[in-house]
């Protein structure tokens, strides 16, 4: 049974009539009137605000209304992120920095051997040789 | 439209001050802020604290606290190593890193014949040592 076939066949019940007892109604009443109490109130004309929003941006843009929260707020949400991203990575730098001198500090090799260009030079021809 | 540039002036610099205030404050510690055990671990760099920046501390905090569950010879070498470490030029600090980074990267079994391999280059005559790290003369002509 597809869903059509399905949906159908629930019509057809239903334009039998349902005997429902008062408790069951007034639960479907009542729950009714939730799901609209709840639901998000429709977008008043799209265009109609569009329209505002042209018109203040090109209309009364030096104007202080010019600048509605339409604008600031995704400006400002923009500025947050970028500002967590940067707050991210400058701690995920840090950390590395941190790992890297806590192996730096303590390794095997002196901090001269990784500073002295002649023993980098002296790794990479070993290297190269074996 | 005067307005309006200022305000997203106002926000950015607001957001810029917003990323940078806590961390100043909350990552600039100084000396008698630390506890006991950091002082302790960190006396080498008692004289040169004040003078670190907040990164930098951050770090040397963070090290401190790692400090613990090292082994006894990874303190001492800690220890011994801090000051020359910190007293290295940024550059100085980024080119080893870099070299830590591309050694890190052997193989284990090679990573630890590094310490002889540093005895071996140490051995070598000067002039061979030389040779292997020629002067970079090139690059400072350029500038």
């Amino acid at each position: 049974m597809n869903e059509f076939q399905f949906g159908d066949k629930i019509r057809h019940i239903l334009n039998q009539g349902l005997s429902l007892d008062s408790r069951k109604a007034a639960r479907l009443q009542a729950a009714r009137e939730l799901a609209l109490a709840r639901r998000r109130p429709e977008p008043v004309g799209v265009v109609a605000s569009a329209g505002v929003w042209a018109g203040n941006m090109v209309g009364d843009f030096g104007g202080w209304t010019g600048l509605s929260l339409r604008l600031l707020a995704p400006i400002a949400m923009l500025l947050i992120g970028f500002g967590a991203i940067y707050t991210w990575q400058q701690n995920q730098r840090a950390a590395e920095v941190e790992e890297i001198d806590a192996q730096l500090l303590t390794g095997d090799l002196p901090i001269d051997a990784y500073l002295d260009r002649g023993f980098q030079n002296y790794l990479k021809t070993r290297a190269a040789e074996e | 439209m005067r307005r309006a540039l200022l305000l997203l002036a106002l926000c950015v610099a607001a957001s810029a001050a917003g990323a940078q205030t806590p961390k100043i404050k909350g990552g600039r510690p100084a000396w008698a802020e630390l506890t006991v055990e950091q002082q302790h671990t960190l006396a080498p760099l008692k004289a040169d604290w004040e003078s670190l920046q907040p990164d930098r501390r951050r770090k040397w905090i963070g090290i401190a606290k790692r400090y613990p569950g090292m082994k006894p010879q990874e303190q001492e070498r800690v220890q011994r190593r801090m000051q020359v470490w910190a007293q290295l030029t940024p550059e100085q600090r980024r080119q080893a890193r870099e070299n830590y980074k591309r050694i890190a990267k052997v193989p284990p079994e090679e990573r630890g014949k590094l310490g002889e391999q540093w005895a071996e280059y140490q051995a070598l005559p000067p002039n061979e040592r030389q040779n292997l790290a020629p002067p970079p003369a090139p690059a400072k002509k350029k500038k």
